[in-house]
């Protein structure tokens, strides 16, 4: 241990740090601020091999222990070197982006606002543009599977609702690619399409209710049940809690305005 | 991809982490950004930002084939009653910190590529570092100013340095 009357200088000002002087008792002062007791001077000097820019003087008798590279350290100041190293590390981590010292309840909320972004983002790809794409690819490569289509349209539909109840989703689109082809003119699609579309948000499948959409934009003529069933999905998507469902009410009204502008030609 | 990460950000560890092999991406946070803030690598302590708050306030995500050694703070203890002990970790904290320094001076751009030129030639798994890391952790903007000055190249999913 070492003393320090008040007055005496512990660091002069330019000079090379040698060892860390943690203040046992008393208190020690610079140009800028006071160094109670349990405090370290000259931590990051000593680590970084940088001189001081003040002198370092005892506001009152005083007592130091210097520590450095050779002398383990003592029991009472391993919690409180640790928690100096931590200080000047998080300092230098968030100074280019801070340029102060961060605050916990600060960076934590940060990282939270991060994460609510990136959860956003996520529901996109995930409820929307993912399955969308997921589903997309199934119709283009799910034309390998034989399937018998029936000749008979409510033959074909119970066979449509079976797959769908059993989770034959490859058979399921299969059936209704040829269907689509072999029943242009059919006028009980609207009944079907509606039907499939509430199995599918029975089945809470969000990628299935989509694509029976897109089924229904290919098949059916008229606007307003198609807009109908893009609603009806809106409302499934809402209720959800997914953020695609306003997509869907700009796609309905699009067709809406749309079509009152061909209309008008 | 699946993220890994060491468990420090806002929670309470009792202990620090000693790597000994692979490579660690440390990442911080403030209002509008996240940054890649440091890498670290074979032969490093990893989750002393801990200290100050009994909470870490850096991610640290594992980005290829990592081992360690948890030390527990009553480890780390006794560990600092050992002379050889002490002498090795100063001499990791000079290096340690000098570097954060150095970085916390640099440009963001400068720091960014610094980071990616480390990580490249630290990381055991991948060839350059990986767009999977760079998209899940939405920092292509970043990405993508190093590449307009031709500094980095994207190839075969990771970004490689220009030589």
């Amino acid at each position: 241990m070492n003393e320090f009357k008040k007055g005496k200088s512990l660091f002069k000002k330019d000079s090379e740090i040698n060892s860390i002087a943690f203040v046992k008792e008393g208190e020690f002062y610079d140009s800028n601020k006071k160094y109670p007791e349990n405090s370290f001077i000259g931590f990051g000097n000593y680590i970084l091999n940088y001189p001081l820019n003040s002198k370092i003087k005892a506001s009152q008798n005083s007592k130091v222990m210097f520590l450095d590279e050779n002398t383990e350290i003592p029991e009472e100041t391993k919690e409180k070197f640790m928690k100096e190293i931590s200080k000047n590390l998080l300092s230098m981590l968030y100074f280019p982006d801070l340029k102060k010292f961060p605050l916990l309840k600060d960076v934590i909320e940060y990282k939270n606002q991060m994460q609510q972004m990136n959860q956003h983002t996520d529901d996109l790809d995930d409820d929307e543009v993912k399955e969308f794409f997921d589903s997309f690819d199934f119709f283009m490569e799910a034309n390998e599977e034989k399937v018998e289509i029936d000749d008979d349209f409510d033959e074909f539909s119970k066979q449509l609702k079976k797959e769908i109840i059993e989770f034959n989703f490859s058979k399921f689109i299969v059936l209704i690619k040829k269907g689509v082809e072999k029943f242009q003119k059919e006028k009980e699609w609207e009944i079907l399409l509606g039907e499939l579309l509430s199995i599918s948000i029975n089945m809470n499948d969000r990628a299935l209710s989509q694509y029976t959409i897109y089924i229904s934009c290919f098949v059916l003529k008229d606007l307003k049940l198609i807009n109908s069933f893009i609603k009806k999905n809106w409302e499934f998507l809402r209720f959800a809690e997914s953020p695609s469902w306003i997509d869907q009410v700009m796609r309905c009204f699009n067709n809406k305005m749309f079509y009152f502008e061909v209309d008008k030609k | 991809m699946n993220m890994e990460y060491l468990n420090n950000f806002g929670s309470k560890v009792n202990g620090i982490y000693y790597l000994k092999k692979g490579t660690i991406i440390g990442i911080t946070y403030s209002e509008k950004t996240k940054r890649i803030a440091y890498i670290y690598t074979t032969g490093e302590y990893v989750g002393i930002d801990k200290y100050y708050y009994n909470v870490g306030l850096v991610d640290l995500l594992i980005s290829d084939d990592v081992d360690y050694d948890f030390i527990s703070d009553e480890e780390l203890h006794k560990k600092l009653s050992n002379k050889e002990f002490v002498k090795e970790f100063y001499a990791f904290l000079k290096l340690y910190l000098m570097e954060v320094a150095a970085l916390s001076k640099e440009s963001e751009e400068n720091a960014l590529f610094f980071n990616i030129k480390k990580f490249n030639q630290k990381n055991n798994k991948h060839e350059g570092f990986p767009l999977e890391i760079v998209d899940e952790l939405n920092l292509k903007n970043s990405f993508d100013v190093l590449v307009s000055k031709e500094k980095i190249y994207q190839e075969y999913g990771v970004y490689k340095i220009k030589k």
